[in-house]
C-alpha cells in the first residue's frame, strides 16, 4: 500500500459546556501565530478549519503547513505535512467535528499556519482549549 | 420562506430553518429581536460563468464572518466547480449574528445556495 498510514487517539469530552468553541480568522502570506498558546498544562483542540488560496495572481497552487509551534510537528496532512489549494478560489476544509477534534497542539504551544510558498491564503479555525 | 425542522443542535431541541437563495445579495439569516442567529450550514456554489467573490456578513455592526480585512470568498466558475461549503453542524454553530441583527451574503455575480440556522436566547 502506498502512502503513509496514521492513528491519533482522541479523548472525547462531553458534555461540550466544559468549554467554549472559539473562532479566529485569518488572511496571512507568511508563517503566522493563529491561535496562542493557552498557558501551563493547556492544549488547542481544532475542531475545523477551512481556508481559501487567496493570491491575487489567481494562478499559484499554494501548500500549507500547520504546526505546532512555529516549524514544529505538523499537525495535519501526511509524510510531507502539506495541504495544497490550487490558485485562486482554491479550497481546503473539514467538517464542524466537536466530538473527536481533527488535531491537537502540545501544551502550551501555539498553532501556526505556514503557506510555505508565500501565497496568500483566508479562512478560520473553530477550536477550544482545555 | 424558509422550511422549518425540529433538530437537535448542540443537545437541545430547535428549531431550525433552511432556506434556499440564489441572488448576489441576500439576507439568509433574518433578525430576531432578543436573539443570536447561528449559521449550522451554509452552502454556496457559483452559477456565473466567471470568477465570483462572495462574502458573508454580520450585520449592525458590519463584520465579515469568515476570512479576515480584505478577504472574501473566491469561487471559481461554475463549469469549473466553485463552491463553498459549511457542511451541517448540529455540534456547535459555524457563524452567529449580532444580538436582534441579521446575517447577509453579498457577492459579486449570482451565487445559488442553502443555508441552515436557528436561534438561541440573548
Amino acid at each position: 500500500m502506498n502512502g503513509d498510514i496514521m492513528s491519533v487517539s482522541n479523548k472525547i469530552v462531553y458534555p461540550k459546556s466544559q468549554f467554549t468553541i472559539s473562532k479566529v480568522t485569518f488572511d496571512i502570506t507568511s508563517n503566522t501565530e493563529v491561535i496562542s498558546a493557552g498557558g501551563a498544562g493547556i492544549k488547542t483542540y481544532v475542531v475545523a478549519i477551512i481556508f481559501h488560496n487567496n493570491d491575487s495572481t489567481g494562478s499559484n497552487d499554494t501548500p500549507v503547513r500547520i504546526q505546532d509551534g512555529s516549524g514544529g510537528t505538523d499537525l495535519y496532512g501526511g509524510s510531507s505535512g502539506h495541504i495544497y489549494v490550487v490558485g485562486r478560489g482554491g479550497l481546503f476544509g473539514t467538517p464542524m467535528s466537536v466530538a473527536v477534534p481533527w488535531f491537537e497542539s502540545s501544551a502550551n504551544t501555539a498553532i501556526y499556519l505556514n503557506p510555505t510558498s508565500s501565497k496568500r491564503i483566508a479562512g478560520a479555525i473553530w477550536y477550544y482549549q482545555k | 420562506m424558509a422550511e422549518q425542522f425540529k433538530m437537535i443542535v448542540e443537545g437541545i431541541q430547535r428549531t431550525v430553518y433552511r432556506t434556499a437563495f440564489e441572488t448576489s445579495l441576500a439576507i439568509i439569516v433574518p433578525a430576531s429581536t432578543n436573539q443570536y442567529g447561528k449559521i449550522i450550514e451554509l452552502d454556496i456554489t457559483n452559477v456565473s460563468s466567471s470568477d465570483n467573490v462572495v462574502e458573508v456578513v454580520a450585520l449592525n455592526p458590519s463584520t465579515r464572518l469568515y476570512g479576515a480585512q480584505n478577504s472574501a470568498i473566491y469561487l471559481q466558475p461554475q463549469d469549473e466547480g466553485g463552491r463553498m461549503q459549511f457542511p451541517l453542524s448540529l455540534e456547535t454553530a459555524w457563524f452567529t449574528s449580532n444580538l436582534s441583527e441579521g446575517i447577509v451574503i453579498v457577492a459579486d455575480d449570482t451565487v445559488s445556495g442553502t443555508t441552515t440556522y436557528y436561534y438561541e436566547d440573548g
